[in-house]
């Protein structure tokens, strides 16, 4: 294949998405630093992450899990059911001239499970992605604030 | 390559990318391709949208929808598109990819 899949990425699938679940503005696609350009994030203004994806030749689904489980510390449960996966072919992504007509890409997304009824705890540990760093972090829905602790107390956090 | 016997889409009623995204377009589809259209419906026939989705898609727990699968009369089922949840939009031309590709001609001149 010519073009590399992290260029098929890029182009084709990053545009925004809605917040999903989370509230009704739009969530941007962030690759996710130190990943190769491998796994991305959506996250809207707010920070909150509502989606990671993880783009492979193979199933990520488990490298997938794993990321998101070291990510999330051990604070939140991942579970099978926010995980999905979703195999690419050539043409759906233009890209059949160069390609002899295999799969080109699977994605596997992991989604944040935001759940509203009365016994939500509004201060349990949500995924944000730091405003700063890009980084993501753990910290209470109702805290948001925008950057990271180590940005925070680097004084570089945009406040 | 061989003939599409049959379009099979694994769907759900209320999901916007199933309906009338991925399943009106399939209707032309498979009429223009002689084929017949399985219309399998996650609410009503579970069991075999995932074992479909199991053998030859991309099966979770919770798998994404729709997932379109087509037949040839040699017994192979290829699967040829699973929605998008980067938006209904990504599903809608995904579908559209899939009718202008080279994939979808050669079946067309059989
Ligand atoms: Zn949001
Ligand atoms: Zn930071």
């Amino acid at each position: 294949m010519a073009i590399s899949i992290v260029d098929a990425v890029r182009s084709k699938l990053s545009a925004d998405t809605s917040c999903y679940g989370h509230c009704k503005s739009p969530a941007h696609h962030h690759m996710i630093n130190g990943t190769e350009g491998q796994i991305a994030c959506f996250s809207c203004g707010g920070g909150y992450v509502s989606r990671v994806v993880m783009y492979s030749a193979e199933d990520g689904t488990e490298q997938l899990k794993s990321f998101v489980s070291r990510t999330v510390n051990g604070v939140m449960e991942i579970r099978d059911e926010d995980i999905r996966v979703a195999t690419r072919h050539p043409w759906e992504m233009g890209l059949e001239e160069n390609s002899a007509g295999e799969v080109i890409l699977r994605e596997a997304y992991w989604t944040q499970h935001y759940r509203r009824t009365k016994s939500d705890d509004p201060a349990r540990a949500t995924l944000f992605r730091c405003e700063s760093c890009g980084s993501l972090f753990m910290q209470p829905l109702n805290s948001a604030a925008a950057t990271c602790t180590g940005c925070a107390h680097a004084g570089g956090g945009v406040q | 390559m061989t003939c599409v016997t049959r379009i099979s889409v694994v769907y759900a009623n209320w999901c916007p990318h199933c309906v009338p995204t991925t399943v009106e377009p399939m209707k032309r589809y498979a009429a223009e391709l002689g084929a017949e259209l399985e219309l399998i419906d996650i609410d009503v026939a579970e069991q075999r949208g995932d074992s479909l989705v199991r053998e030859h898609g991309d099966w979770a727990h919770d798998y994404l929808i729709p997932q379109v699968f087509f037949e040839f009369d040699d017994g192979r089922i290829v699967h040829v598109m699973t929605g998008f949840s980067e938006g209904v939009e990504f599903t809608r031309r995904a579908v559209e990819r899939l009718h202008e590709s080279d994939f979808y001609g050669k079946l067309l001149q059989r």
